[in-house]
C-alpha cells in the first residue's frame, strides 16, 4: 500500500504572451513561437521527437513539451508542460520548477523579433480556461465495479471499431477534398487578382507558405472537422462516461469530492472575475461537471477522462495493445480542478494532501463524511468567499465550511499516519504544513484580516494583498493585469518581484532545480525514457518517445522498449533526500 | 529541499518589520506597473480558444 509512493504527474497549460519590437512586421504565429522556444530548449537540454499525434517533444528528465491546441489555424496554441512521472510531492514540485524554470529562461532567450514570456495561469482576461492538471497513479476499483468496467470495455469494442471505421472514411474524405480542391484551384488562380488568399482558404497555410506553420488546414475546414468529430464520437463519448460513472474510481471520485471542492481555500490562484470580484480559485469557477472528457463536449470537469477517450479513439488505433492497458487495475486519475500554482508550498501541498488522501481512501480508512448536496454551487460559494464563512449543506442536513471541511480531513490523514509508524518523513510534513495553512486561514475567518504568515506560501492570499494595495479605485484592467500578470515568468512577473525581495518561501534548492532539468526521477518511467534520450539523441540514431515506450531505429528496424515495468510502487530507490541533505537523484540506475 | 520554508512564516510584521516593507515596496511597483498598458497587456496574454 503505497504512502505517497505513487506515481503523480503535473500537466501545465502556459498562456503565450508576446509583445512585437517597435517596427516589426507580422507577429509570428504561436506555433513559430512554439519553435522558438524549443529551439532553445535543445540548446539547454537532450530532447528526443515525441511519438504522438500532437507536436511536441520529450526532455532528458523524461517530462514533455507540447504545442497544445484543438484550432491551430484559427489562432488558438499554448505551450504545454508536464513533468516526469514523479513519486511523492517533493519530487513533482522539484520537476514542475524546473519546468518552470527552463520554459521561462527559454522563452526569454528565443530568437524571435519581440518579448516573449510565459504565462503560468489558467485563464485570460476575456475568460478562456486553461491551466493545470493532476494525474495521479490510483486504484480504479474493486470487486464488482472492476469487472464491471473491464466487461464495458468489452462491450465498447464494436462501438470503438466503428469510430476508427469512421475516422479511416474522415481521412479518405480529406484525401478526396484535396484533390477536388486542386482542381477548382486550377483553373481558379487565373480568374482571380488574389490567388495566394484563395490558395490559403482552400488548402491551409502550411501547404501553401511551404513551411510548417502549426496550420495544416484552412480555417473553416478546421472548424468543420472539430464538429464532426464531436458529433460522430458523441455516442462514445457519451458510452464511455456511463461505464466511468457506474465503475471507474467511484470510491476515490465519491470520497474525495468534499475535499477538492474545499481545497482552494489553500491552493487556489486567486482570480479576478469579469465583475472585478476577488474570487479564491482560477479555474473553479468555470468547472461545470463533476465527470467529463476534459472540453470535447464543451465541458470543464472535476475529474477529468479524456486520457481514456484519446486510449480508445487513437492510442488503441494505432496500436491495438494500448486498449488492453485500460483493463488494468491501477489507471491514471486525472484531476482538473486545480489550479497552476506560483507559491512553492501551495503547490507542495496540492500534490500531496491528495496523494495523502488517496492512500487513506485506497486503505478503507476514511472516516464516514455525509456528500454534499450541490458540490458544483458548493465550490462557486466557497470560491466566491475571501472571508471563509461561507457554509454548503451535506446531505445529512448539516452544513460545513470550507475550513471545517480541510480540517476533517487533516484529522482523517493524522490517525492514518498515527497507525503508521513506517510512514515517510514526507508524509509529516505534509500534514504539518497543511495544519500550518489552515491555522492561519483560521486567523483570517474570525479577524477578516489577511494573515501575514501566509503571503507568498498561499497564492490567493498573496495576490489579494497585493490588489488590496493597488486600492479599488484603479481601472478593472489594472486590477485584471495584476491578476494575470502575478504568473508570468519573467523577471518583472509580479510574483517573481516577490521572490527576488525575498517575499516566498522557496521549498526547491537551485541545486535540486538544476539537476531536475537535465536528470529523471528514479525508480520511474522516466528513469528509463530519460536514460534513453541521453544515450541516443546525441548521435544519428532515429529515436522517438512516448509516455509509455521508447523507440530506437525506424520501420521494420525499430525496437520498440516498454516502459511499463517502472510503473509498480517501490521504496527501494525512493530519491527522496533528508531535508537536512542534498538531493541524491543523480543515482538512478537505469 | 529547503524545510525551513515549510514550518517558517514568510511575512510576519509583529516580529520583522522589515519584510512588511519589504511587501510595501513591491506592492507600490505592482500598483504602478499595473495601471500602465493594462489593456495591452491583457490583450498580449489571451489564449483564442482557450487550453484542451
Amino acid at each position: 500500500m503505497p504512502i505517497l509512493d505513487r506515481l503523480v504527474g503535473l500537466e501545465t497549460e502556459y498562456a503565450i504572451r508576446f509583445h512585437p519590437r517597435a517596427g516589426a512586421g507580422e507577429p509570428p504565429t504561436r506555433f513559430h513561437l512554439y519553435q522558438a522556444l524549443i529551439t532553445c530548449v535543445k540548446q539547454r537540454v537532450l530532447t528526443a521527437p515525441a511519438r504522438h499525434f500532437k507536436e511536441g517533444v520529450f526532455l532528458a528528465n523524461g517530462g514533455a513539451v507540447w504545442f497544445e491546441t484543438e484550432r491551430p489555424a484559427a489562432g488558438g496554441g499554448l505551450i504545454e508542460g508536464a513533468t516526469p512521472e514523479c513519486r511523492g510531492p517533493s519530487q513533482v514540485v522539484r520537476y514542475q520548477r524546473a519546468q518552470d524554470q527552463l520554459l521561462g529562461q527559454c522563452a526569454r532567450m528565443a530568437e524571435v523579433d519581440g518579448e516573449f514570456s510565459l504565462v503560468k495561469n489558467d485563464r485570460d482576461g476575456r475568460g478562456h480556461v486553461y491551466g493545470a492538471q493532476e494525474n495521479y497513479e490510483a486504484v480504479l476499483g474493486t470487486g464488482w465495479a472492476l469487472w464491471g468496467w473491464r466487461l464495458g470495455l468489452l462491450l465498447l469494442i464494436p462501438l470503438v471499431v466503428l469510430m476508427w471505421l469512421v475516422t479511416l472514411l474522415t481521412i479518405g474524405g480529406i484525401l478526396v477534398y484535396y484533390g477536388l480542391a486542386g482542381l477548382v484551384y486550377l483553373p481558379m488562380r487565373r480568374c482571380t487578382t488574389q490567388p495566394r488568399r484563395l490558395a490559403v482558404a482552400l488548402f491551409g497555410r502550411d501547404l501553401v507558405e511551404g513551411r510548417e506553420t502549426g496550420c495544416p488546414t484552412p480555417a473553416w475546414l478546421e472548424t468543420l472537422l472539430l464538429w464532426f468529430a464531436r458529433l460522430v464520437h458523441a455516442p462514445l463519448a457519451v458510452c464511455l462516461l456511463s461505464l466511468i460513472h457506474c465503475t471507474a474510481f467511484r470510491r476515490t471520485r465519491r470520497q474525495l469530492l468534499p475535499f477538492l471542492i474545499s481545497r482552494c481555500i489553500v491552493t487556489g490562484a486567486g482570480l479576478v472575475d469579469d465583475d472585478g470580484r476577488f474570487q479564491l480559485a482560477d479555474k473553479a469557477p468555470a468547472i461545470n461537471c463533476l465527470i467529463g472528457l476534459g472540453g470535447f463536449l464543451k465541458d470543464r470537469p472535476v475529474f477529468t477522462f479524456g486520457h481514456f477517450f484519446k486510449t480508445l479513439c487513437v492510442e488503441s488505433f494505432l496500436s491495438p495493445r494500448e486498449y488492453g492497458q485500460l483493463f488494468r487495475q491501477r489507471q491514471r486519475l486525472q484531476i482538473g480542478l486545480g489550479d497552476s500554482n506560483m507559491a512553492e508550498l501551495a503547490e507542495f501541498l496540492r500534490v500531496g494532501t491528495t496523494a495523502l488522501l488517496l492512500d487513506v481512501i485506497e486503505a478503507g480508512e476514511l472516516p464516514p463524511l455525509s456528500r454534499l448536496v450541490r458540490p458544483l454551487e458548493g465550490l462557486h460559494q466557497f470560491c466566491s468567499d475571501p472571508t471563509l464563512t461561507c457554509r454548503v449543506r451535506l446531505q445529512n442536513g448539516q452544513q460545513a465550511t470550507a475550513l471545517q471541511l480541510q480540517r476533517f480531513y487533516l484529522a482523517a490523514c493524522q490517525q492514518f499516519l498515527a497507525r503508521r509508524p513506517e510512514a515517510p518523513e514526507e508524509a509529516h510534513e505534509v500534514v504539518a504544513a497543511w495544519e500550518e495553512v489552515l491555522d492561519g486561514l483560521e486567523q483570517l475567518q474570525h479577524s477578516g484580516q489577511l494573515p501575514a504568515c501566509l503571503i507568498g506560501t498561499v497564492d490567493w492570499v498573496t495576490k489579494k494583498q497585493l490588489l488590496d494595495e493597488a486600492g479599488n479605485n484603479i481601472p478593472w484592467e489594472a486590477r485584471k493585469k495584476i491578476d494575470i500578470c502575478y504568473h508570468e515568468l519573467a523577471p518583472l512577473g509580479y510574483f517573481q518581484m516577490l521572490q527576488a525581495a525575498g517575499l516566498t518561501a522557496p521549498i526547491v534548492t537551485p541545486q535540486e532545480l538544476e539537476r531536475a532539468v537535465r536528470t529523471p526521477p528514479p525508480n520511474s518511467p522516466a528513469t528509463m525514457r530519460g536514460h534513453y534520450i541521453r544515450e541516443f539523441s546525441s548521435d544519428d540514431t532515429e529515436l522517438s518517445v512516448n509516455w509509455k515506450c521508447v523507440v530506437i531505429g525506424r520501420g521494420c528496424n525499430g525496437r520498440s522498449i516498454r516502459l511499463a515495468r517502472y510503473e509498480r510502487p517501490s521504496r527501494v530507490a525512493s530519491d527522496r533526500p533528508p531535508l537536512s541533505t542534498h538531493d541524491r537523484s543523480n543515482t538512478y540506475e537505469p | 529541499m529547503n524545510r525551513d520554508a515549510l514550518q517558517q512564516p514568510t511575512v510576519d510584521q509583529t516580529t520583522s518589520p522589515a519584510p512588511a516593507r519589504a511587501l510595501a515596496e513591491v506592492a507600490q511597483q505592482v500598483r504602478r506597473d499595473a495601471v500602465t498598458n493594462s489593456q495591452e497587456y491583457l490583450d498580449e496574454t489571451t489564449v483564442p480558444h482557450g487550453g484542451e
